[in-house]
């Protein structure tokens, strides 16, 4: 069973009078500790997509699929809580909740889910450790910094033991420093703890962290490629060939 | 857990403004708790006094009426009764004592003294017979210095502490008391009472003997009241049963009164100002209610972007549900926590600066206290459901904009319409086919059903519809009043109008709360205002009326009323004798008067004088059965009608107000309990109308305060009060006055003529002022609820400006940024408060003349009198400058606060805002 599937998925949204297709019969697949990169213009539809995956919106045709589970079946409450317990969400201006501590906000998930115990403790505390911030754990969001807050953020979608990781743009408000810190962390959760991870971006050399880069425009998947091997500029220049 | 925990996050970091919010909740709390206590505390003093100065006697007898007196022989009898362990008989009587010369009191104006106020040189006294040394308890009184007289004649007295130092005099000195044989007395001995009473009326305690044949009631001796105290053991009951039978026998008149009567009666007589300290507590948790809305909805739309990112992250509808709500659960407790405490300090303050008002000591009220707990948490429950709804329903997709939501392009009608139904259903009671609908239902008494539904429904349905539905309009006024002010206030205000434009619709629940918080004020202030001003303006006094009213303290026999009628000044053969007494029993009471009054016994006044003369003094008008005006022509024969009816045995005219609440018509007859004969049937032979009644009754209605109220008032002959009420004399006299007669100067020739016999005099229409004037020094007190109520919703105020102005610091620092003037951002921001400011008044002015008109039509189901509506424009323009005022000041500090700062921290907070 695989971790992320879209079947002939199609969302569109009005503006004013006119309706605009964001994704016309869209098919992807994700294998289990794939990391995959959506790449594409702005409007292109890739964040749109990002939404249906995560069930943040619903598709108005097809379906999408977490762990064999079709979300837009769901009812809303059971909707929320599988994406509590099977989705972990990073987003570009981190939205980590203001009021919380660093480590408060990676337990969240787990305080929402109930579980306060020893047991939650001890991963939240592997987690502040594994993402270098142990010594920030009781600082609030302003006080830390963009790179740190995105740790947290990152630390937050992992401490429920998703089946994926969707991250939108998660470099986007990162100095380059900070993306390049942030992509190694997400491409050791894929290579070294097997996680399936989807990326948005519109960088190319942010992309280039990723296994498979699959590119979007108007809608539709026009192509999807191998990034082993290829450097920054050469992802770019390939990137580029597949939007003409 | 988590949700408390997450709620608690949220007030620390929002430290300030949940300060406010916890403020107002606190303040509200504070309020109720120092109110109800207040009234506990007068409730004690009262009963204090009551014990310590009239007598912690078990039992009392006393005259049905303050006109009549008790046979002294009445102590003997009582005190063979095997169940009395001690009976005492004591006999008032006021009078008008000079003061010390440099002891000179307060000066009146002509004018007051003209309508009867007592003369700088004068003051008001209460002598007090006391059988010695029979009578110990006098004992419990507090002697300062000397001692109590030790018989029951004789010119020895104790005077209390505040008329030694009146009249100037102390122990040894002698004073002198005015009337028809002027008293001697040696002042022995001085007692302390609380000055709150003592400052009101002075008090001297005489040998009864003394005080009997001074005042020419000792043939027989009589009293004012006798005090039993009763044996232990002693069935209460029976004793009752066995001596009511007795006194009825001596005198049909006379009453047996429990001292948990009395104190009961005093509660009763409280109780309007128990139920007016509890409705005053209501009203400022309203505004509580409206300021935590704001406030949690502010708290809502601000963290939308934190609810959305929760909600993305796995937080159920229900958790944000709970979240919203235990926020308001938090803020009420913390508030009761704060509240109590500092309405309770509210107390001390006040027993510390007024302790005179606080003899019995503070005394707190715990089913204050409790309603200030479980209305505050209520209140924060009702405010939260809406915020906690709206909270719940953010989509987790939200969490992707960083925008805030854009201001609504449409005001919200289906709001609007809710709350213009349920602002519909007091006025529905009152003007709608209330009577027709009921009938349609099945009731056979519609009229009786529709009165009762009438009051019912106002209080229970109508005033909270009138309350929650203006609420509901608001967001539409908002939308409205921004669109139509905004231009005008720009312009005022030397800013671009488009500047302004959509300042509250970005948030417009928020100032629809805050529109709302002011709004109770105003409206409780306009609704007390124009009702007052409705039910005393429509008093008004008719052409004909007599010039003066003359009163004496002693009965003036027929005989001596001839000299009186002969003093210079006084227009001859004007001279008319008003004979006033009150014959209890009278059951046909109306029921809703009968419940209004708290089961008090409900009895009729009655008013004896020459009818011929009476109607040639005073311009009357007549009336039918149904209360309609005789046409103009017929007048005069319904006049001349009365008069020759009034010369038979056992009439009376009856004014419209009573037609209206006994139901009588002219030629039906109406029981009357007589001191002499018993009952007896009088007939009514006219209906008439005339205000200027309404001043004998007022006049003779003050001052009592234990006593039993009349409710009525019926005009006979002095034959029938003769005949059936054993009538002696009178004491209060009308006349006309020769032209250019001095007032004061006639009390001089009065004196004269009559000796110093204690008689004052007043112009009636100075009388009317002074009791309108007093009328509304209470309602500018009553008031001061509304005022209080304003200034709690200035801390609405202040937090909702100090919300939009961190929601919008983004925009502000590129305004400034771009060329915008520090005075011109605090110029806008107070235009956006001026506008919060509008949006109360319109609110307020709409509820307030709202519940006026209802108000007004349920008086006239109430009392059968519905004058026509008065509104005090000039105190109601004051309220709304005032709410106008309160929101300005409210807001002055976040804008001082936004204007300090520079463009780039304006920028960067913004930027990191949630």
């Amino acid at each position: 069973m695989q971790p992320l599937s879209v079947e002939k998925v199609t969302k569109t949204f009005r503006q004013g009078d006119k309706p605009i297709t964001a994704l016309a019969s869209i098919d992807l697949e994700v294998q289990q500790g794939q990391f995959l990169a959506i790449m594409g213009a702005s409007g292109s539809g890739k964040s749109t997509l990002l939404h249906l995956m995560a069930g943040l919106a619903r598709p108005d045709s097809g379906s999408v699929r977490v762990n064999g589970a079709d979300l837009a079946a769901m009812p809303d409450r059971q909707l929320t809580i599988f994406r509590r317990r099977n989705i972990g969400l990073v987003f570009q201006s981190f939205n980590l909740i203001p009021t919380l501590t660093a480590e408060e906000n990676i337990a969240l998930p787990l305080m929402l889910e109930g579980t306060n115990g020893h047991a939650a403790k001890k991963k939240v505390d592997e987690l502040l450790e594994n993402l270098g911030i142990a010594d920030r754990r009781t600082h609030r969001p302003d006080s830390l910094s963009g790179g740190e807050q995105q740790r947290v953020a990152i630390g937050r979608a992992l401490v429920a033991d998703p089946a994926v990781i969707l991250a939108d743009e998660p470099t986007g408000n990162l100095d380059s420093a900070n993306s390049r810190s942030v992509c190694e962390l997400l491409r050791d959760l894929s290579v070294i703890h097997n996680k399936t991870i989807v990326m948005v971006t519109h960088e190319p050399v942010v992309g280039a962290y990723a296994q498979e880069v699959a590119v979007i425009r108007d809608g539709g998947i026009v192509d999807r490629f191998d990034t082993q091997g290829l450097s920054g500029h050469e992802l770019a220049m390939k990137y580029t060939e597949s939007l003409k | 857990m988590v949700i408390l925990h997450l709620a608690l996050s949220n007030f620390k970091v929002r430290k300030v403004r949940m300060g406010l919010t916890l403020a107002a909740i606190a303040l509200s709390v504070s309020l109720v708790v120092a109110v109800t206590s207040g009234y506990k505390s007068m409730e004690g003093m009262a009963l204090k006094f009551l014990n310590q100065y009239m007598g912690a006697a078990d039992v009392m007898i006393v005259p049905g009426n303050e006109f009549g007196l008790v046979p002294e022989k009445l102590v003997k009898e009582l005190a063979a009764d095997p169940d009395v362990r001690q009976v005492v008989g004591r006999l008032n009587s006021d009078r008008q004592l000079n003061r010390a010369p440099g002891q000179t009191g307060p000066a009146r104006s002509a004018e007051r003294l003209a309508a009867g106020a007592l003369p700088p040189d004068k003051i008001a006294a209460q002598l007090i017979g006391v059988r010695r040394p029979d009578d110990t308890t006098i004992q419990s009184l507090d002697l300062k210095a000397g001692r109590w007289f030790k018989t029951s004649d004789g010119n020895e007295a104790v005077v209390d502490q505040v008329a030694a130092e009146k009249i100037g005099a102390g122990i040894g000195d002698e004073i002198v008391v005015p009337g028809i044989n002027r008293l001697t007395l040696r002042i022995v001995g001085i007692v302390h009472k609380p000055v709150f009473f003592a400052q009101h009326s002075a008090t001297i305690y005489l040998p009864i003997e003394t005080l009997q044949h001074f005042a020419g009631e000792d043939n027989p001796p009589l009293v004012s009241s006798i005090s039993v105290n009763l044996r232990n053991k002693t069935d209460f009951d029976v004793f009752q049963q066995r001596w009511t039978a007795r006194l009825r026998q001596i005198d049909p008149n006379l009453r047996l009164r429990a001292r948990r009567q009395s104190s009961g009666e005093l509660e009763k007589n409280l109780r309007g100002v128990q139920i007016a300290s509890y409705l005053s507590g209501t009203i400022s948790m309203l505004t509580a209610t409206f300021i935590i809305f704001s406030a949690l909805s502010m708290g809502v739309s601000e963290r939308q972007r934190t609810l959305a990112m929760l909600r993305a992250v796995g937080a159920v509808r229900a958790q944000i549900f709970q979240l919203v709500l235990l926020e308001a659960i938090v803020l009420a407790a913390l508030g009761i926590a704060v509240g109590i405490p500092l309405g309770m300090l509210w107390m001390w303050l006040l027993q510390h600066h007024f302790s005179e008002l606080f003899a019995a000591g503070v005394i707190f009220s715990y089913p204050g206290m409790l309603f200030a707990a479980g209305g505050s948490f209520l209140t924060a429950l009702l405010a939260s459901v809406l915020p906690a709804w709206w909270a719940a329903r953010i989509s987790p997709l939200e969490a992707m904009d960083v925008h805030t939501a854009p201001p609504a392009r449409r005001p919200p009608i289906l709001w609007a319409a809710a709350g213009a139904v349920l602002a519909s259903i007091d006025p529905f009671l009152f003007f709608g086919p209330v009577e027709e609908i009921l009938k349609a239902v099945g009731f056979s008494d519609t009229a009786a059903a529709a009165e009762t539904l009438r009051f019912v429904g106002h209080f229970v349905l109508g005033l909270p519809g009138i309350m929650i539905g203006f609420f509901l309009m608001a967001p539409t006024v908002v939308w409205i009043l921004e669109r139509l002010l905004s231009p005008l206030l720009a312009a005022a205000l030397a800013l671009p109008a488009r500047l302004l434009r959509q300042q509250l619709s970005t948030g417009i629940w928020r100032a629809a709360g805050t529109g709302a918080a002011l709004m109770v004020g105003l409206a409780t202030l306009v609704a007390m205002q124009v009702q007052g001003h409705t039910l005393i303006g429509g008093w008004k006094l008719p052409d004909k009326f007599p010039d003066i009213f003359i009163w004496s303290p002693d009965i003036i026999s027929w005989t001596d009323q001839q000299k009186l009628a002969a003093v210079s000044g006084i227009e001859p053969g004007t001279l008319l004798p008003v004979v006033i007494t009150t014959p209890a029993g009278d059951s046909k009471s109306n029921l809703l008067m009968a419940s209004m009054m708290a089961g008090q016994n409900v009895g009729t006044m009655f008013f004896a004088v020459d009818p011929e003369l009476a109607l040639k003094m005073v311009q009357l008008d007549f009336r039918d059965d149904n209360g309609v005006p005789f046409p103009p022509d017929q007048q005069t024969a319904a006049e001349v009608r009365a008069v020759a009816e009034m010369k038979k045995p056992r009439r009376i005219v009856v004014t419209d107000e009573f037609r209206q609440s006994r139901h009588v018509k002219i030629g039906g007859t109406y029981r009357l309990l007589t001191t002499v004969n018993g009952w007896q049937d009088y007939t009514i032979c006219a209906i008439v109308w005339s205000p200027g009644a309404d001043v004998l009754v007022s006049m003779y209605d003050l001052g009592h305060v234990l006593d039993e109220r009349t409710a009525g008032s019926v005009f006979g002959s002095i034959a029938d009060a003769r005949t059936d009420f054993g009538i002696t004399g009178a004491r209060l006299f009308a006349a006309n006055l020769l032209g250019g007669v001095d007032k004061a100067e006639l009390l001089k020739n009065v004196q004269k003529s009559m000796g110093d016999r204690g008689l004052a005099a007043g112009d009636v229409r100075q009388i009317k002022y002074n009791i309108e004037r007093g009328f509304y020094h209470v309602l500018d007190l009553i008031s001061t609820v509304a005022i209080a109520a304003m200034a709690l919703a200035s801390l609405g105020v202040a937090n909702t400006i100090m919300a939009s102005v961190r929601s919008r610091r983004w925009q502000f620092g590129v305004l400034r940024s771009i060329g915008l003037g520090r005075g011109d951002l605090l110029r806008m921001i107070l235009a956006e408060a001026a506008m919060l400011g509008f949006v109360g008044i319109v609110l307020g002015l709409g509820a307030g003349l709202e519940i006026s008109m209802d108000a007004r039509k349920l008086s006239g189901a109430v009392l059968g009198y519905s004058p026509p509506m008065q509104i005090p424009w000039r105190i109601v323009a004051e309220g709304c400058a005032a709410v106008l005022v309160v929101a300005l000041a409210a807001s002055l500090w976040p804008a001082a606060g936004v204007a300090r700062a520079e463009p780039l921290e304006l920028l960067q907070a913004g930027r990191a805002s949630t």
